[in-house]
C-alpha cells in the first residue's frame, strides 16, 4: 500500500518536473512583446502629453491614484522630464531585449515592471487585455519564457540537460506558472460570458448592434455591414456569448476541444481588433491563447507548414538561388567566419542561414584548423570579432553585420541604422562588448560542463581594427 | 543532510506549488463573484487581491454602452484688448475618431481614450451601492462605513476625471486659437442615443441627443500632442 501510494507520487513528481508548453511560452513572449513595443512606439511623440510629468492626467492626480489603490509606479519618483524619458526609452529597451530572449528570466521581471509602471501613469488608457497581460506577466516572471526563438535557446538547451532536483524544482515552477495562466484564462472567460447572460441586449440577440454603432467601438463604413444584416448580427451575438461560457469546459475537457477553444478565441479576438478597433486588446489576448498551445501540437503545425512551404516555395527558392550564383551578383557572394564553439553565433548562423534567400553567404566556423589554414585566417583577430570575406576584403565585427545585412533581405530595414551606427562609432564598441561576453563551449563539451565566458578565456591582444576598411 | 534535501525538493517544491496556487485562485474566484454577504463581511481577499491581481472581467456587460459621447470645448480668450472673448464649442472627439476608422494601427486611438476614459470615470455609477444605500442604517455600521469609503473614493474619481478633462480642452484650445491666449475652458458631454434597434436603418441623426454642461474651469498648461495636434 504505501510502496504503491510512494510510487504514484514519484510518478506524479515525474509528471510535473517535465517543462510543458515552451514553445507557446516563447510565441507569447515574442507576439506580447512587440504589442507592448507597438504601445510605446505608436504614441512615441505624443508621450509627454499621454503619460509625461505635465500630461493630462496629471501628476497630483497620478500620486493621488497611487495612494489610494497602492499601487506603484517607477514613474512616480520624479516630476523631471529627463528621468521620465529614462524611464520610457529604458522600457523601450528592456522590451526589445525581451522580445529577442537576451537573459529572459531577468528581462522578463523588468518587462513587467516597467510595463506595470507605465499602465499606472495614465491608468484610464487602458483594457481588458492590458490587466490580463498585466496578471499574466506577474506569473510569467516564474515561467521559462526564452526556451526558444531566443538568444538564450541554446543556454537554456544546455541547462536543461542536467537533470537535477533543482533542475526539477524549476521545471514545476514553470507549469505552475503555466496552470496559473491557463486558469486565469478561463476565469477570464466564464466571468465575461456569466456577467453577459444577465444583460438583456445579450438575451435578445441585439448587443453587437449597440457595440458596432458606437462612436467609441465601431467602425464607420464597414459596422454596418454586420450590424445591418440581422441573421449574422444575432448569430454573431450569441456565438460571443456561447463561447465565453463554454471556454473554461472545452478548454479543460481534452486536447481537441481545448484547441478549438483557442482557435476560436484567436479567431474572436482577430475580429474585434478589425470590426471593433481594439488592436493592443486582441494582440494581447491571442498572445495569451497562443501561450497555451502545447510543444506537440506547435510542432505538428511546423511540420505540416514547413511541407506546405515546401511544395509551395521550391521554386520560388530556386528561382532567389540561381539568381544569387548568376554572374552579376557574383560580387555580392561573401564567406563568414563565425566562432563554432560559440552557442549564440551557432544559433545566430543557422538563422542566417534561413534567412539567406540568394544564397549569397558561405558559413564557415574559424575554430576548424583547414578554415584558418585554407583562408589565411588570424585566430586570435577571429575570436575576438566576426571575419567576412566580401569584395576581396576583410571585414570584422559590426562592419561584417553590415556586410551581411546587405545581403539579407529581411535586414534590408536595418541597413542604413547599423550603417549610420557605424559611421558614428557606436556600433563597433557595442559589437566588442556583446562580443566579449559571449559563451564559449569548445568541441566535447556538449553537456555545458566546460561551458566558459570568452573574456575569461581570451587574453588576446587589442586588435588594430579599422585597418583594411 | 544535502542528498537528502535534494531528494526532498522536488516533493516539497510540488506540495508548496499546489497550496499557493490553490489559495490564489481561491482568492481570484472569491474575488470575482457577484457582491454577496460573505464578500461584505470578509474584506482580506481584497487585500490581498490589490493592487496586483486586480481583475475586472465585466467586458460589455451585462449590457453593453449603447450611445455615442462626444466632448466639445468652449475656450475663453483674452483678447489683444484685454476684453475676453468666448468661442463657439468645438468637438474634440470626432477627429481622433475619424483617424481611428482610417487607420486602425494609428495612434489616434490612445490619444481618443483618454477622453472617453475621463468620461467612464466621471460618469460610472455602481447599480450595486445604491442598492445598498436602501439598507443604510442611522447607527455606525460596517455597512455604512464601507458605503462612505465608496463614495469618498468615487468622488475622488470623478475629480480627477473633471480635471483630466479639463487639461485635455486646455490643450485643445491652445491648438486652436495659440498658446497663451486661453483663460479658461468649458466642457460639454454630448449623449447621442442611435436609434433602438428596431430602427437601425435610420440615420444617427434621428436619435436622441443630450449635453451636460461642466461650468468654466481655469486653464491648465499641458504638455501639447505634438503629432496629432489640430490644424489650426
Amino acid at each position: 500500500m504505501f510502496d504503491s501510494a510512494q510510487y504514484i507520487w514519484g510518478r506524479f513528481i515525474h509528471a510535473a518536473s517535465v517543462e510543458r508548453m515552451l514553445i507557446g511560452a516563447s510565441v507569447f513572449r515574442i507576439v506580447a512583446g512587440l504589442t507592448i513595443l507597438y504601445q510605446y512606439l505608436i504614441n512615441y511623440f505624443d508621450r509627454y502629453y499621454l503619460y509625461g510629468p505635465n500630461a493630462a492626467w496629471s501628476f497630483d492626480a497620478f500620486r493621488d491614484y497611487l495612494r489610494e489603490s497602492g499601487s506603484f509606479s517607477l514613474y512616480a519618483f520624479s516630476e523631471h522630464r529627463l528621468y521620465f524619458d529614462l524611464l520610457y526609452h529604458l522600457g523601450l529597451v528592456v522590451t526589445t531585449f525581451w522580445v529577442v530572449g537576451w537573459h529572459t528570466r531577468l528581462m522578463t521581471f523588468l518587462t513587467c515592471v516597467f510595463f506595470w509602471s507605465l499602465h499606472e501613469r495614465t491608468p484610464i488608457l487602458w483594457d481588458g487585455g492590458d490587466n490580463l497581460l498585466q496578471i499574466v506577466l506577474i506569473y510569467a516572471c516564474f515561467a521559462h519564457l526564452g526556451a526558444h526563438l531566443s538568444f538564450d535557446a541554446e543556454r537554456v538547451r544546455m541547462r536543461r540537460a542536467h537533470d537535477n532536483a533543482i533542475r526539477w524544482s524549476g521545471a514545476m515552477l514553470h507549469n505552475a506558472a503555466m496552470l496559473a495562466i491557463a486558469i486565469q484564462l478561463s476565469l477570464l472567460y466564464l466571468v465575461s460570458g456569466l456577467a453577459k447572460v444577465q444583460g438583456e441586449m445579450w438575451q435578445s440577440g441585439t448587443a453587437l448592434y449597440y457595440v458596432l454603432r458606437t462612436g467609441e467601438f465601431g467602425w464607420s463604413g464597414y459596422a454596418e455591414l454586420i450590424y445591418l444584416n440581422v441573421p449574422l448580427m444575432v448569430a454573431l451575438t450569441y456565438l460571443t456569448v456561447a463561447f465565453q461560457v463554454s471556454f473554461p469546459f472545452l478548454f479543460w475537457l481534452n486536447r481537441y476541444t481545448r484547441l478549438m477553444a483557442l482557435a476560436a478565441g484567436c479567431m474572436f479576438h482577430l475580429g474585434i481588433a478589425a470590426m471593433m478597433g481594439l488592436i493592443t486588446f486582441s494582440l494581447f489576448m491571442i498572445a495569451v491563447e497562443l501561450m497555451l498551445i502545447n510543444d506537440r501540437e506547435y510542432r505538428s503545425v511546423l511540420r505540416h507548414m514547413t511541407t506546405l512551404r515546401r511544395r509551395l516555395g521550391w521554386r520560388l527558392q530556386r528561382r532567389l538561388r540561381r539568381v544569387g550564383r548568376s554572374p552579376r551578383l557574383a560580387g555580392l557572394r561573401m564567406r563568414l567566419f563565425f566562432d563554432g564553439w560559440c552557442p549564440l553565433c551557432r544559433s545566430s548562423m543557422r538563422w542566417i542561414r534561413h534567412l539567406d534567400l540568394f544564397g549569397l553567404i558561405e558559413l564557415r566556423s574559424f575554430r576548424d584548423p583547414a578554415v584558418v589554414e585554407r583562408f589565411g585566417l588570424d585566430p586570435a583577430r577571429a575570436e575576438r570579432r566576426i571575419q567576412a570575406l566580401a569584395h576581396g576584403r576583410l571585414y570584422e565585427g559590426a562592419e561584417a553585420g553590415f556586410v551581411i545585412a546587405t545581403r539579407v533581405p529581411a535586414t534590408w530595414p536595418l541597413v542604413p541604422l547599423i550603417w549610420f551606427a557605424c559611421r558614428m562609432g557606436v556600433a563597433q564598441p557595442l559589437y566588442d562588448w556583446f562580443a566579449s561576453r559571449r559563451m564559449i563551449e569548445p568541441e566535447g563539451c556538449a553537456t555545458g560542463a566546460c561551458i566558459v565566458p570568452s573574456r575569461t578565456r581570451t587574453s588576446l591582444p587589442r586588435s588594430d581594427s579599422q585597418e583594411g576598411y | 543532510m544535502n542528498a537528502r534535501i535534494h531528494a526532498l525538493l522536488p516533493g516539497l517544491t510540488l506540495v508548496i506549488l499546489v497550496l499557493a496556487l490553490s489559495f490564489h485562485f481561491l482568492m481570484t474566484a472569491f474575488y470575482l463573484l457577484p457582491m454577496n454577504p460573505l464578500k461584505l463581511r470578509f474584506h482580506a481577499y481584497a487585500a490581498y487581491m490589490q493592487p496586483f491581481f486586480r481583475q475586472t472581467w465585466t467586458l460589455f456587460a451585462p449590457d453593453p454602452v449603447s450611445d455615442t459621447r462626444l466632448l466639445l470645448v468652449a475656450c475663453r480668450l483674452k483678447l489683444d484688448d484685454g476684453t475676453f472673448a468666448e468661442m463657439p464649442y468645438v468637438d474634440v472627439t470626432t477627429p481622433f475618431r475619424q483617424a481611428h476608422y482610417a487607420n486602425r494601427f494609428g495612434p489616434a486611438d490612445r490619444v481618443e481614450r483618454l477622453q472617453s476614459g475621463a468620461m467612464r470615470v466621471i460618469f460610472q455609477r455602481d447599480t450595486l451601492i445604491d442598492r445598498l444605500e436602501e439598507h443604510r442604517s442611522n447607527t455606525s455600521s460596517d455597512l455604512n462605513e464601507l458605503l462612505d469609503y465608496v463614495h469618498e473614493r468615487d468622488a475622488a474619481a470623478r475629480q480627477r476625471g473633471v480635471a483630466t478633462l479639463n487639461r485635455v480642452a486646455s490643450d485643445h484650445c491652445d491648438q486652436l486659437y495659440g498658446s497663451g491666449r486661453t483663460v479658461a475652458t468649458q466642457m460639454r458631454m454630448v449623449i447621442l442615443e442611435f436609434p433602438r434597434f428596431s430602427q437601425r436603418h435610420l440615420p444617427d441623426d434621428a436619435g436622441t441627443l443630450r449635453h451636460f454642461d461642466f461650468p468654466w474651469a481655469p486653464y491648465e498648461a499641458v504638455d501639447p500632442l505634438v503629432r496629432l495636434s489640430v490644424q489650426r
